[in-house]
């Protein structure tokens, strides 16, 4: 098991979320649409300047990079 | 103040609630057939829509927009919470994506809070195991009727319009749902049943507050934050905030329990999910649909992809729309020439024929082509194509400070910038909002694409394309320069960072689209038309009257009277200010009708010079020099949003800043069409 940056994270792969650095805003948002610490994540698209794209409860969701670079991740 | 007016109000009010994109208005659709209606929040630009639903009963069924939770932070969210809290329905339909129960099941608990009668409903059944959810066991722990349909499948509504009947005519008591028990709640409650609902004769002073219960109360409070709660009584406000500000010994903590709470919500759905589905219950995206996503939303390709989209948008609305726009001009041209042979008054003949027929004429034009717009807008977001648009340009636009959700607005206002602007309703955050609704009219529409396009060919004939497609670009690096500044002073504020379901692509259906097309087609009518209308008989009255009085209809069509009418008055008093531009007064004239429509400046040109608009050729090379007449296409680029802009603006944005787009844009039009001038000067 690794720790890196969900930006850092490659396609396909299939984390969960260890730490979330950044707004309480943004943390609240996240969760509304179901990113929650305990769900996994799998990176559908991560592609350079671009949101990331991630599937968390069957449900596809678009991160800004800003955000992504500040959840820490457990990589599988 | 009430979301919904009393006299809104039919029978029996039943809502509609669910996540974004778990297709509501299908079934919304489908309850209400054409019977239904866009209404405005009253004092507030968002709409809802409402319908009446017969089954030998009249029901009030209102679609609200979609929502993740209570927590919601967005304008249209926060709008449902509103309403929710203000208005107690008579039964909820709760909709679910059948393929999602985990994601769409924790708004579900949150609802349950309410203790309103609730049906819910999972759709796209047709693309899960028949037996992969135990709705009878999901039914059974939640302790409300669950149905599992496809929307588009009529045969599926059967039992569910029965339910609804039987639960509105029923007794509403024995069909309240209980919430379901987190720990966490319940030791709040425990707390505040002590310490604020121990007075409840308090809770019945004011009528007009509906008695929700405490718990809800403090959850929603807790969920959304105080400033939701402003509609609630003064004291009990001031009360549930001594109570959290006693449990809750700093923000953090709020915060802190708010996320546990919302958190709990989800790990009980997931709990719910794993008892009611067997292992069949599956679901993933099919892999061409995939396959399809990866070049939507590439970097290179999605941009590609994104403007042939665009350019495929707009120039099909016009193709499409020529044939019938040139017939409804011929009708009116043909009516108005039936009026005036056939009514003796030439007052009254002129007033239907010119100002009437003239006006609402230049309405009906408008219509196929703001009707197949918003069709082709709607199929961009039924196809689930307008969340790529925005994950592709949010890259590029938050470097001027706006988020990639503001494209859409901005794309439509090439089209016609009023639907450009109510369009600016889905930004959430407010100073975002006025800067994209204010640059809108920058955005050349396609009433100004003819008076490019017959200054231009007359003028410049070796160069028309060039010149009119330099003119939209002046109108985008206007916008964009424009929003920047506005986001670095008086509207500040750094773009939102992207947090967006991108949900799936789909093969949308035809009806909702046509009825969303038709809807805001309407709405469009009601709101902007009218006011385009009356802008023409305006002009109509100052053309037939003068500075000594009443001239009379022939001022239309005789050149010699025009310069005793008041808008050529009004022309001449305004046409110094033009001096250094050396635009004849009569161009100024025809600036000033532009006011109603950007369309009138060429008829009004015709109308002015005495010559029909084929003779204007001539007209316009001995009134034009190219420098004049390319300060003068940008002038009437960037000059005030039209009547029908103007009052979109005042509905969406508010009067002040309709106000400051007239004055800003006229003063910006002018000094760029000076600058044209000198410059091009010292080059001629």
């Amino acid at each position: 098991m690794s720790y890196c940056s969900l930006a850092q994270c490659p396609r396909g792969s299939q984390v969960t979320i260890d730490r979330m650095d950044i707004e309480p805003d943004i943390i609240i948002r996240m969760t509304e649409l179901g990113i929650t610490g305990e769900c996994p994540l799998r990176i559908v698209n991560n592609q350079s300047g671009c949101p990331l794209i991630v599937e968390c409860r069957k449900t596809q969701i678009a991160i800004h990079r800003k955000i992504a670079d500040k959840l820490i991740v457990k990589a599988w | 103040m009430s979301v919904i007016q009393e006299d809104e109000l039919l029978t029996k009010k039943i809502l509609l609630l669910g996540n974004p994109n778990v297709g509501k208005s299908v079934i919304f659709n489908k309850l209400t057939g054409v019977n239904q209606r866009i209404a405005n929040f009253p004092g507030i630009t968002l709409s809802y829509l409402s319908g009446g639903y017969i089954n030998e009963r009249d029901m009030d069924i209102i679609d609200l927009p979609g929502i993740y939770g209570l927590t919601s932070s967005k304008a249209e969210e926060k709008l449902t919470q509103q309403y929710l809290l203000e208005n107690k329905p008579d039964l909820i339909l709760n909709i679910l994506d059948g393929r999602k129960l985990e994601r769409n099941l924790a708004l579900t608990l949150q609802l349950l809070d309410f203790q309103i009668p609730m049906i819910l409903i999972l759709t796209h059944s047709d693309q899960l195991d028949a037996e992969s959810i135990d709705l009878p066991k999901l039914q059974s722990l939640l302790g409300i009727p669950v149905f599992a349909i496809d929307s588009h499948k009529k045969s599926d509504y059967k039992d569910l319009q029965i339910a609804i009947r039987q639960i509105v005519d029923g007794n509403i008591e024995d069909l309240i749902p209980k919430p379901v028990q987190l720990e966490l709640v319940d030791d709040l409650i425990a707390d505040m049943d002590h310490s604020i609902f121990n007075q409840p004769v308090l809770l019945h002073q004011d009528q007009s507050f509906p008695a929700l219960p405490p718990r809800v109360l403090l959850i929603i409070t807790i969920l959304s934050g105080i400033d939701q709660m402003s509609t609630l009584p003064s004291w009990l406000q001031a009360r549930i905030e001594g109570f959290l500000n006693d449990r809750f010994k700093s923000t953090k903590e709020l915060q802190s329990f708010r996320l546990n709470l919302l958190r709990s919500y989800y790990s009980t759905a997931e709990i719910l999910v794993a008892e009611v589905t067997t292992e069949d219950y599956t679901y993933s995206r099919r892999s061409i649909i995939s396959q399809l996503d990866d070049l939507l939303v590439h970097p290179t390709y999605g941009l590609i992809i994104f403007t042939a989209v665009m350019y495929l948008t707009f120039s099909l609305t016009f193709v499409l729309t020529d044939p019938l726009v040139s017939w409804l001009e011929l009708s009116m041209g043909e009516l108005g020439i039936y009026i005036k042979i056939h009514i003796s008054s030439a007052l009254l003949a002129s007033f239907l024929a010119d100002g009437i027929i003239g006006g609402v004429g230049f309405v009906l034009v408008f219509i196929p082509q703001i009707a197949i717009l918003f069709l082709f807008i709607g199929l961009l977001e039924h196809t689930g194509y307008l969340s790529r648009a925005v994950f592709i340009t949010d890259r590029y636009l938050e470097k001027i400070g706006i988020s990639g959700t503001s494209i859409a607005p901005l794309l439509l206002g090439f089209g016609c910038n009023v639907p450009g602007v109510m369009a600016t309703k889905s930004i959430s955050d407010p100073n975002e909002r006025i800067v994209v609704g204010l640059v809108n009219p920058f955005m050349s529409c396609s009433a100004r694409l003819p008076v490019y396009m017959i200054i231009a060919s007359a003028i410049f004939p070796q160069y028309v394309g060039i010149v009119v497609t330099s003119l939209y670009f002046i109108g985008i690096i206007i916008a964009i320069s424009v929003m920047y500044l506005l986001r670095n002073s008086l509207l500040p504020g750094e773009s939102q960072y992207l947090l967006l379901e991108i949900p799936e692509l789909q093969v949308p259906k035809l009806d909702p689209l046509l009825k969303q097309s038709y809807r805001h087609t309407r709405k469009f009518l009601e709101n902007a038309a009218s006011w385009m209308a009356l802008g023409l008989i305006i002009i109509w009255v100052l053309s037939i009257t003068g500075p000594r009085g009443y001239i009379g209809p022939s001022a239309l069509d005789d050149a010699s009277l025009i310069p005793e009418t008041w808008i050529y008055f009004i022309g001449k008093i305004v046409s110094p200010v033009f001096g250094p531009m050396g635009w004849d007064p009569r161009l100024i004239v025809a600036l000033i009708m532009g006011f109603v429509a950007k369309e009138i400046v060429i008829g009004s040109l015709g109308l002015l010079y005495g010559v029909k608009t084929t003779s204007l050729h001539s007209v316009l090379l001995m009134s034009f020099n190219p420098v004049s007449a390319y300060a003068f296409m940008v002038f009437v680029l960037i000059y005030t949003p039209c009547i029908g802009t103007y009052f979109a603006m005042r509905a969406e944005l508010g009067k002040k800043w309709a106000n400051f787009s007239i004055i800003f844009s006229i003063i910006l039009a002018y000094l760029l069409a000076l600058l044209i001038t000198v410059i091009g000067n010292l080059f001629t």
